[in-house]
């Protein structure tokens, strides 16, 4: 049976506090004075025997209750002061020490192999190793982690050439306000170059990523003739289906040149408004009338109003492209909210007698403003609770501004995946 | 005869503004509720002034949107 000591502080060496600790922890104390080599310590304390340490004024015994001592600290008329159980002391073995540390690095060791077997063997990340188009590579397209799902983007434009192979097999819904034209053939070409930016894929020859929001919902509104022109009544038409079938996105590459000073339409700065209210945004090419580098003319309407985003086109040497308006009425609106790539951009065409490829390239406000809507529609597949107000603010506060260009032609800057 | 677009004041009265046009010989083409607008069409020139009453504003339906 192990043995445990205690050593018993006291508070005086009287014969009368010895006796009184002799009698209450029923042993006899021999005093240090009668140990020798003979009569060691070891050899003299058991269950009835202690050793005084006079020069500590320290009582070594053995086996003690634990209790009886607490109380006997306690009473002020005990002599013992404090105690406690005899500790082990072992010498300092550097060797030891050097197998603990081999211990602990090879613990470590153990960790990092696994953290390299980790590294070495997780999933690819969403890495993009499709090549694409300049435009994309522009706003960080390679980063993106959405697709746009279930996120209802409507084209307002020429419509959309649903005989092309890049939507010949994908369900798209859309309208005609004009008349004698369907949504579904597009003659002019610029509709189904636009639904692409937004709304494409891979293209068909090359392989190449042109479109960015691939999974949303396409849907096609024509309001421009197939010689490219339209009405405020076809667009106000379709704004209001477009509203009414709670599309979130609407964009609009077409324009109507303004004054200098001219101020918005009260008609459009109202429809931006509802439209934001039924939680939609509509998106605006900014317009190309300018011929930089003289003064840039201002944006056209409508996206000159307030409540509607208005999109400056850049080239792929992040320079103002020469026909893209500028901000010149921004007291009443008329100013550029973000810009996008517009010049020299590849995107779905149809292909006709004189068009022999499905992929042309074109410049223009129009080409850049379906990069904003394609984004938007990202961002709200990303965070589904914010309103459309908030995804406009969003946008612009995460475009990037490029060195040396005035807020006047490119506003908050170029628009970036998140 | 002319297409015009114009913006409804708050709580308009919609039937009131009907008979109203239906006196100055307007034709009344669409109202879209959602976006609070109304198309109009009239052979007369209509302005502001004669819709104050309903209207926020009106504007002649323009064709030079392009691509």
């Amino acid at each position: 049976m192990k043995t445990e000591k205690y050593i018993v502080l006291l508070e005086n060496q009287e014969k009368k506090s010895l006796k009184k600790i002799e009698n209450e922890l029923q042993v006899s104390i021999t005093s240090s004075e009668f140990l020798s080599k003979e009569n060691r310590s070891f050899d003299v304390i058991d269950n009835d025997n202690g050793v005084l340490y006079k020069n500590l004024g320290v009582v070594v015994v053995e086996n003690m209750d634990e209790d009886q001592l607490k109380k006997a600290v306690k009473d002020d008329s005990n002599p013992i002061i404090y105690f406690e159980k005899e500790r082990d002391f072992f010498p300092a073995d550097e060797m030891k020490i050097i197998s603990e540390l081999k211990k602990q690095s090879a613990e470590i060791s153990n960790k990092i192999n696994e953290l390299e077997l980790y590294l070495n063997n997780k999933p690819i990340p969403p890495k993009n190793f499709v090549e694409m188009e300049w435009g994309l590579k522009a706003i960080g397209i390679e980063k993106a982690l959405y697709t746009g799902k279930g996120i209802d983007v409507c084209i307002l434009d020429t419509g959309l050439e649903m005989s092309h192979p890049d939507f010949a097999s994908r369900e798209v819904e859309g309208k005609s306000f004009i008349e004698g034209e369907d949504w579904n053939k597009d003659l002019n070409g610029h509709g189904t170059h636009c639904a692409g930016v937004s709304a494409g894929n891979l293209r068909g020859d090359t392989g190449k990523r042109y479109g960015i929001a691939k999974d949303c919902n396409l849907k096609i509104a024509k309001v421009l003739s197939n010689s490219g022109k339209g009405t405020t009544s076809s667009v106000v038409d379709a704004i209001d289906w477009a509203i009414s079938k709670k599309f979130r996105i609407l964009s609009l590459s077409l324009a109507a040149p303004v004054g200098l000073n001219e101020k918005p339409s009260v008609l459009f700065e109202t429809i931006g408004s509802r439209a934001l209210e039924n939680n939609c945004l509509i998106i605006a090419a900014a317009g190309n009338d300018s011929n930089r580098p003289s003064i840039p003319k201002p944006v056209s309407a409508p996206a000159n109003s307030q409540s509607i985003m208005a999109v400056g086109a850049i080239d792929g040497q992040m320079r103002v492209a020469k026909f893209s308006n500028g901000g010149l009425n921004p007291s009443t609106g008329g100013n550029i909210n973000v810009c996008a790539p517009g010049v020299d951009v590849f995107s779905s065409y149809p292909k006709n007698g004189k068009n022999k490829n499905f992929y042309i390239p074109l410049s223009g406000t129009s080409m850049a403003t379906p990069h904003v809507s394609g984004l938007a529609a990202l961002f709200m597949e990303q965070f589904p609770d914010k309103k459309a107000k908030e995804i406009w603010e969003m946008i612009e506060t995460h475009a990037k501004p490029i060195d040396g260009l005035k807020y006047r032609d490119i506003g908050s800057g170029l628009i970036q995946i998140i | 005869m002319k297409i015009y677009l114009a913006v409804l004041k708050d709580e308009v009265n919609l039937e009131e503004f009907k008979k109203y046009l239906k006196e100055k010989k307007i034709k009344f083409l669409d109202y879209y509720k959602t976006l609070g607008i109304v198309k109009l069409q009239s052979e007369k020139k209509i302005s502001e002034k004669d819709v104050e009453e309903f209207c926020e504003s009106i504007e002649e339906e323009k064709d030079n949107l392009t691509i």
